[in-house]
């Protein structure tokens, strides 16, 4: 082989070698920009429905009309069972915007024998927020709610009462009301198209916050409240 | 020659190549670091917590927060908070974020502040919110 054939098979395994190189370059930027950018954001979005149902528990246990008053005093964390009954979700004037949120308050020392903790008596309210999409319909949504839940009475109370975003609470036994996967259902079947529906799942929010709940007649018995929130984006 | 040429090329590749592996995880983490507590998005979540969780105060609170470095434009609209940096890298602008809030705020517009004031009262035994931002 001469020198002239030789100084072009160098060039020519040189320049595969170079390219390899600059391949596993790029890949490997490509690859560390690509995971911790997709990181950052992942971490952004799981948290935030979880962040907002927890806010929005913490600033329902201190409200003036939940709360309990003693001696001039808000109670935080003490519901009064003398408000809730008479309780108007609308004059509390809270709640996300382009959101439903259905708040569960169980009194757990009135639950049924040998049932789980979701089998107690307490009072169930939607809260809503401002609405600005086109369409949001949450009649339609609490139809299809009413169609998944089991128990016919609170089944039709619970229509009314989320078709009509009005007051007055439900008291009664709290037996499967909702599932996480009917809302996740609903909120796809009856939101627009173009907008999504996002319900959080996670456990933690579905165990709620620990609370008490003081009767009129002094009773104060350990309960939980429960905030779900279904965020239309 | 050409032998040392290539084995030159190489060693400057692959040195560059360990260089730029081992710094720039260090660097990129700075940089997204330092963006992401003063952008928008983090600036926007964090002023949507504080309100909503002023209202978890009973009676009264105030909230103070200041983002050094950085202004903002802050647009709070149907209980929404929008807050876009003032970067001084203009493709860092569009970093801006979008947070809801639960409670009932006045709608406004501010430019250029960093300073912000949440206030919740108890006034006539009912709740009442204020939002300032300088």
């Amino acid at each position: 082989m001469s020198s002239k054939q030789s100084k072009g098979l160098t060039l020519t395994a040189f320049s595969i070698l170079a390219s390899l190189f600059s391949i596993g370059i790029i890949a490997l930027l490509a690859y560390i920009f690509l995971s911790r950018y997709l990181e950052v954001h992942l971490f952004v979005n799981e948290v935030t429905v979880e962040r907002n149902s927890i806010n929005l528990a913490n600033v329902l246990i201190s409200h003036e009309d939940l709360a309990y008053v003693k001696d001039g005093v808000i109670q935080r964390g003490v519901l009064d069972a003398e408000k809730l009954e008479h309780l108007d979700p609308r004059m509390l004037n809270i709640g996300y915007p382009n959101s439903l949120m259905i708040v569960k308050i169980l009194d757990l020392e009135k639950c049924k024998a040998q049932e789980s903790e979701l089998n107690c008596d307490g009072w169930f309210f939607a809260l809503n927020g401002p609405v600005s999409i086109q369409g949001l319909s949450v009649v339609k949504f609490a139809d299809c709610l009413f169609n998944n839940i089991d128990d016919d009475f609170w089944g039709k109370s619970f229509r009314f009462y989320l078709g009509h975003i009005l007051g007055g609470p439900l008291i009664g036994t709290i037996a499967s009301l909702w599932q996480p996967h009917d809302l996740v259902k609903c909120v796809h079947n009856t939101i627009p198209s173009g907008v999504v529906g996002v319900f959080n799942t996670n456990p933690m929010i579905f165990r709620g916050l620990p609370i008490l709940i003081r009767y009129d007649n002094g009773d104060l018995h350990v309960g939980r409240i429960i905030v779900g929130v279904v965020e239309f984006i | 020659m050409a032998a040392i040429d290539f084995l030159g090329i190489v060693l400057v590749i692959f040195l560059t190549f360990v260089t730029v592996a081992a710094m720039l995880p260090k660097l990129l983490e700075l940089i997204i670091q330092a963006i992401s507590l003063t952008s928008g998005e983090s600036v926007a979540r964090q002023l949507s917590g504080l309100i909503t969780i002023s209202g978890a105060a009973p009676y009264k609170i105030e909230i103070n927060h200041t983002i050094e470095k950085v202004k903002y434009d802050v647009d709070i609209q149907t209980r929404t908070i929008l807050v876009k940096p003032k970067y001084k890298v203009p493709y860092a602008e569009k970093s801006r974020g979008i947070e809801p809030f639960a409670i009932p705020l006045q709608d406004k517009s501010y430019k250029d502040v960093n300073s912000f004031t949440i206030l919740k009262e108890l006034v006539g035994g009912k709740s009442q919110y204020e939002f300032e931002a300088k």
